[in-house]
């Protein structure tokens, strides 16, 4: 092939052009491109490093924060929670705000904390996912802090407990859900029904909305998340707490008769039309609301992060709205799931954990709990926010938060790691479709559980 | 021997006048080595090791990613719907597509120019945004499908996308639709460049339009059906951003594509090993197309046919 057919000069050319004009042209050239490239890359260094670090004093400590972006009111609130902070610390403590776009948080924060520039602060969730955080040794203990600060005092019981595992502290939770069961007052009124307190009761409930072309629950599981809301309020509540405890720390196996009994219910409540149909296609975040608000379904048990939807910019109830905790069943004590839905952890390579410590501080302090409960709705972990602004089923919520001393739980994506999580969502939806049997479900689990926790221990 | 000679004497007088030229074309070949290169080997590197994302320690397993992904029954049933996947979008670039073309560049179909633009509008959209405006229509009550079922009077419309049986063909076949702008244009394109004459001579020597079709328009159109075949195949079995946006692979794995599969099982399980080894069996399967193709198309460039 002619190389002169590309366009390109002959490389076995003319010796005798060295040092022609030409020549000087190309090596001016050069060095005019390097100039260029190195004009557009000092700056984007400055860029690409810790946004911050350059202004800051040479006696300031700079700390690096890493949260997650759910939605911009989120991203207002943690703005809004750095410059405060910055401002009161002028001169000693100046920290950088990062962030990570919600649904890419779990890719790419390992990238982040694997780097030699990782945040000293980072957004973290509970319970499997936390213990990752420390296994990985990202996590630093804040026993020392909690002691120093007196976090367990100034934050609900439920925050404590959740965040100590493996004999220490190792998360701050600053904002609480508790999932119960949701239901419309003005469909509740019209069929003459009142909040069932046991099984039995829901039954009847579910049967007269039923009757009157109404789906008793909504359920939207197209992320696969949201059936095992229902599925562990079922079997928590039918088996109680502790065999629930056991089934996640692997005393009883998840092919247990209990636990398919509980895929059983699911897709016997589907099979019954307990659910609004769809519940496969049905998006949480897009339409679930919809359904919601045209009134197709009465009851929808989830988590109380979802109250930002019945509520107005000011706080103030905009539907027919209120909430009770999951039936009794059969001879178990009723439980409620409390759990953090957001926690801050200190990085355990930070070089300023005291600093860090420090800034946790604020973010759980009364003051900023506060504007949280403002600009992102309930529920603080900070037990002396005042809520009384709140409408009164709000504030009962609130109230079952700051004070139930009893165990709570977490639901399974929570509790465990995505390695046992993420086939028992995908196997739970299948029950849900009918592709997959509830022992089938049952064993896909189970496999997954011996794999990444190892054998059941009796 | 003599061209190695050649080659080595050249690369010298490339170093001895340091032609900037050259040191210019090897900062696009570093370039592509450094992003391209590298992580296709390190992924081939990964997908014989185990690595959960977090750890420092990368630990070498040998074969075993391979072993246990053509044991898994997930991997079996990601690949079958891969293979309807690509099925599919063969049948709606080379079908449909083509059907299309000849349509609008016959005199039988008015406002050809305007017709053309709407097809090919779709590929110019995210597929996020057309998954998102597929799944409202699509919608159980209150969707667009479901009022117009509601409207000819059935009482139910079709969950198309919570049903395990229609899940996947649906995903197909809004894939189809918003894909087929691209083939339709290329063998648009193709169709112009046919020479008249030939049909003219096909009709004096009294075939029929099926004929003319066979015998002219097919074979005149074959490097671009190698096109348009290549690129849907490679198309579809990157096929993920409409199963993350509009089912999540379920349900269950009713709609599970190799793509999809492979980033749940890296990104979300934290497999990353075993994720590399899913990415390993679609670069082979992608690399194979791609090879026919250039040898296929380098036969018909050297007149070598069929």
């Amino acid at each position: 092939m002619n190389r002169q057919s590309f366009g390109l000069p002959q490389l076995t050319g003319n010796h005798s052009r060295e040092g022609s004009p030409e020549r000087s042209f190309s090596r001016r050239a050069l060095l005019q491109t390097l100039a260029l490239v190195a004009a557009v890359s000092i700056p984007t260094a400055g860029v690409m490093g810790p946004a911050g670090s350059s202004v800051a004093a040479a006696s300031e400590v700079a700390l690096r924060m890493l949260d997650r972006a759910s939605d911009p009111k989120q991203t207002d609130y943690t703005k809004w929670l750095v410059d405060t902070f910055n401002e009161r610390h002028k001169g000693a403590i100046s920290v950088t705000l990062e962030t990570i776009p919600d649904d890419d948080y779990h890719q790419k924060v390992s990238l982040v904390l694997n780097g030699t520039d990782a945040p000293d602060v980072f957004f973290s969730w509970e319970g499997g996912w936390a213990e990752l955080m420390v296994q990985s040794n990202f996590a630093a203990p804040l026993d020392a802090y909690y002691e120093k600060y007196g976090w367990a005092k100034t934050l609900t019981p439920a925050a404590e407990k959740l965040a100590t595992f493996g004999g220490h502290k190792w998360f701050l939770p600053y904002y609480m859900s508790a999932s119960v069961i949701w239901y419309n007052t003005d469909l509740f009124k019209k069929y003459d029904l009142k909040p069932p307190q046991t099984w039995e009761e829901l039954q009847k409930v579910a049967e007269t909305l039923k009757s009157n072309g109404v789906a008793p629950f909504l359920l939207a599981n197209q992320q696969q998340w949201e059936a095992q809301f229902d599925w562990t309020g079922y079997f928590v509540n039918k088996n109680g707490a502790a065999a629930y405890q056991d089934l996640l720390t692997r005393k009883i196996a998840w092919t247990d008769p209990r636990v398919v009994d509980a895929f059983a219910q699911m897709k016997r409540m589907v099979d019954d039309g307990w659910f609004l149909s769809g519940v496969n296609s049905m998006d949480f975040d897009g339409t679930a609301i919809i359904f919601w608000k045209r009134q197709q379904a009465a009851m929808w048990y989830q988590g109380s992060f979802i109250m930002s939807r019945f509520l107005g910019d000011d706080g103030k109830l905009t539907y027919p709205v209120d909430w009770f905790p999951y039936p009794k069943i059969e001879g178990a004590d009723p439980s409620v799931s409390i759990f953090a839905e957001s926690t801050w952890m200190i990085n355990n390579n930070s070089q300023h954990k005291d600093e860090a410590a420090e800034f946790l501080d604020f973010m759980v302090s009364k003051e900023a709990q506060t504007q949280m409960l403002t600009k992102l709705g309930p529920f603080p972990a900070n037990v002396s926010v005042d809520e009384s602004g709140l409408p009164p089923m709000v504030q009962r919520l609130g109230s079952l938060i700051s004070n139930y001393g009893g165990f709570t739980w977490m639901h399974v994506d929570h509790a465990l790691g995505p390695g046992v999580a993420q086939p028992y969502l995908e196997a739970l939806q299948g029950v849900l479709a009918g592709t997959v049997t509830p022992e089938q479900a049952a064993d896909t689990t189970e496999k997954a559980a011996e794999t990444t926790q190892g054998p059941v221990v009796k | 021997m003599r061209d190695a000679n050649l080659a080595r004497e050249q690369w010298r007088e490339l170093l001895r006048r340091r032609d900037v030229f050259g040191f210019g074309i090897l900062l696009p070949v570093a370039i592509y080595v450094l992003f391209v290169g590298y992580p296709v080997v390190y992924t081939l590197y990964l997908s014989f090791c185990t690595w959960d994302g977090f750890s420092k320690v990368v630990s070498f397993v040998g074969l075993s990613n391979y072993t246990l992904l053509f044991q898994d029954p997930d991997f079996w049933t990601a690949l079958g719907n891969t293979i309807l996947w690509t099925i599919g979008t063969l049948f709606f670039s080379n079908v449909v597509a083509f059907v299309l073309a000849v349509a609008l560049r016959s005199r039988l179909v008015y406002f050809g120019n305007f017709l053309r633009i709407l097809f090919f509008l779709p590929i110019t959209m995210s597929l996020v945004a057309t998954g998102l405006m597929f799944s409202f229509i699509l919608t159980p009550a209150f969707g667009a499908l479901w009022t117009i079922a509601q409207a000819l009077g059935f009482a139910n419309g079709p969950d198309l996308l919570g049903e395990p049986s229609t899940a996947l063909y649906t995903l197909i076949v809004v894939f189809g639709w918003s894909y087929i702008g691209i083939p339709l244009m290329l063998y648009d394109a193709g169709l112009t460049q046919i020479p008249e004459e030939l049909y003219e001579a096909a009709r004096l020597d009294g075939a029929s339009p099926l004929q003319q079709m066979r015998l002219v328009t097919f074979p005149m159109l074959r490097p671009i059906f190698m096109v348009v075949t290549v690129l849907a195949t490679i198309e579809a079995l990157r096929a993920f951003d409409l199963v993350l946006v509009m089912t999540r692979g379920g349900p269950g794995h009713a709609s599970d594509t190799l793509g999809y599969f492979m980033w749940v099982e890296s990104f979300h399980q934290r497999h990353f090993g075993y994720g590399a080894a899913i990415s390993i069996v679609l670069l082979v399967l992608s690399s194979a197309f791609s090879l026919a193709y250039i040898r296929r198309s380098g036969r018909d460039a050297l007149g070598g046919g069929g």
